[in-house]
């Protein structure tokens, strides 16, 4: 393949999934910020495999492993320089060029689900925003299907307590 | 159920939460760019495929170190291949082993055979083989079509290389060694006499001798030599020694240039001795003369290129420009003169090699029953 056929594969993937890939990292690091970086960085990885013609079922699944990964490592170094990042402290999301009515939509339900365990964060929203199904879920985060559907299930409950629907 | 479906619907407000649009733009122009850097067919790669130009086929240096380690491969070699060697050292044409007996241990000895004095030596023996092989296959009556035909082109090919051995050989290696051909190819001629296609011709030159008695002669020869012309050629033989070694003075480092006049100094000595001595002691000084000539000889072989005269064996001179050898340690030089001085007092060979190999013809001669033997017959003679 060519250069440019393949550079535009490249950008179609980006098109399609960056929004997803974008959301998957700001539940895993809690900084728009960080997870505009960590975009970027999944899709650069990506670029590699993509230019070696490497063969890939599929890409969706392929690019949320990469961020996971990538989460991972960050967690890591994260706790390895410690104190100075606060970023614990809760969502930084005020990016300035978003509307105030398209924030406040999602503000509310990060709101609403800030307390939850990050496990049940990531599977909920791989689930119910981004509509994966439990063996694909179960695959990017290297986990068994088995684990991923009881987290899911259990998540799912405690959510549903949360908001008395 | 209901309720499951709500929690979606509640979550999917998160789908809002996207790339803003100015991070989007820049993304999305950074990742394009960092594509045509990293483009398919030129720039950085990385990865599996990714070839940097350092890195450089590893033949290159294997090439320089081919000769370096070569003695030790060989040596490697022999160490290695010993079992499979020696198991072929019994084998008859037809076996399964003899090729590697004429193929490999054969050159191998060959090549440790340093000199012609010794390649001559080497020649006749391996045709005393080639027709104890043959008598073997008479006695199973074998010794007919390629097994014989091969032998037969083997003795003449072995019998051609000792020739040329000897035109460079001294006196009594080429006696010797013409008897013992002559003595061999004569008994192959009897048992391959049903087949005249096969018989290989005696050289004239060879004479008719039995090897016993050829032995006896050269024996009764040297021992019946004059003591005084013994003693004079030992005389000669010491004084040129003198002579090349001091002109090599400047040549020869402090060390050698000791040791080597040290050693024609005591030779000079013994010689000076054997004047006073009854002829018994006499012959044994100058023996011992004789062996501590050879020992500088051999020592000023592995220093430079020596020139020899062909008539008198004696070193006319030494081109230390075209050194031979690496320095060798004077131990292991000095054994080698000594097991070597077995062979012949007037030592003319030009060719030494690397030590290395020098010194392991030793143990190689010193396994093998026959040139030991023979060693032993002529150092007994004490000329």
């Amino acid at each position: 393949m060519k250069q440019s056929e393949l550079e535009r594969t490249f950008t179609e993937s980006f098109d399609q999934y960056g929004d997803a890939i974008f959301r998957f990292c700001v539940f895993k690091v809690s900084s728009v910020e960080l997870a505009e970086d960590m975009t970027q960085e999944v899709f650069t990885r990506y670029w590699q495999y993509v230019r070696d013609e490497k063969e890939m079922t599929n890409v969706r699944s392929f690019l949320y492993t990469i961020a996971n990964n990538l989460a991972k490592d960050w967690y890591k170094k994260k706790k390895a320089d410690s104190l100075d990042q606060k970023l614990d402290a809760g969502m930084q999301l005020n990016d300035p060029s978003s509307s105030p009515e398209t924030t406040a939509e999602y503000a509310e339900v990060l709101d609403a689900i800030s307390d939850m365990e990050q496990t049940d964060k990531e599977v909920l929203l791989l689930k119910h925003v981004e509509g994966l199904p439990p063996k694909d879920i179960a695959q990017i985060l290297g986990e068994s299907a088995n684990t991923i559907s009881v987290r899911l299930n259990r998540a799912t409950k405690r959510l549903q307590t949360k908001l008395h629907l | 159920m209901n309720s499951e479906k709500s929690t979606t619907e509640y979550l999917k407000k998160l789908e809002s939460l996207k790339l803003s649009g100015s991070s989007r733009t820049r993304i999305k122009d950074e990742l394009v760019e960092y594509a045509q850097f990293h483009s398919v067919k030129e720039g950085v790669r990385v990865g599996q495929t990714g070839r940097s130009i350092e890195q450089v086929p590893s033949g290159t240096s294997l090439f320089l170190r081919k000769y370096t380690y070569m003695p030790f491969a060989i040596l490697l070699a022999v160490l290695v291949t010993g079992g499979t060697s020696f198991a072929a050292q019994g084998a008859v044409p037809g076996d399964f082993l003899y090729p590697v007996k004429t193929e490999v241990n054969e050159p191998v000895r060959s090549a440790f055979a340093i000199g012609a004095n010794a390649e001559a030596e080497l020649q006749a023996k391996l045709v005393a083989e080639r027709i104890e092989e043959a008598e073997e296959l008479e006695a199973e009556g074998q010794l007919e079509g390629e097994a014989a035909a091969t032998l037969s082109a083997d003795i003449q090919s072995h019998v051609t290389k000792a020739e040329r051995a000897m035109t460079n050989s001294n006196a009594e290696v080429r006696t010797q060694t013409t008897a013992n051909l002559s003595t061999s190819l004569s008994r192959f001629n009897s048992l391959v006499q049903n087949d005249t296609a096969l018989a290989i011709t005696i050289p004239a030159t060879y004479g008719t001798t039995d090897t016993d008695v050829s032995v006896t002669t050269s024996l009764l020869a040297t021992q019946e030599m004059d003591i005084d012309a013994f003693r004079a050629s030992a005389e000669a033989r010491v004084e040129n020694l003198v002579s090349v070694v001091e002109d090599s003075q400047a040549e020869l480092s402090a060390e050698v240039y000791a040791s080597l006049t040290a050693k024609l100094e005591a030779a000079d000595e013994l010689i000076v001795e054997s004047r006073t001595q009854a002829e018994a002691d006499a012959r044994a000084s100058l023996n011992e003369a004789s062996e501590l000539a050879g020992e500088v000889e051999s020592k000023l072989s592995t220093l430079g290129t020596v020139e020899i005269n062909t008539q008198t064996g004696a070193i006319v001179d030494i081109d230390f420009d075209t050194v031979p050898v690496l320095e060798l340690n004077a131990d292991a030089n000095s054994t080698t003169a000594n097991e070597s001085e077995g062979e012949e007092e007037t030592e003319t060979s030009g060719e030494v090699e690397v030590d290395i190999e020098a010194d392991t013809s030793l143990e190689i001669n010193g396994s093998d029953t026959g040139v030991s033997a023979d060693g032993a017959v002529r150092s007994g003679v004490s000329i």
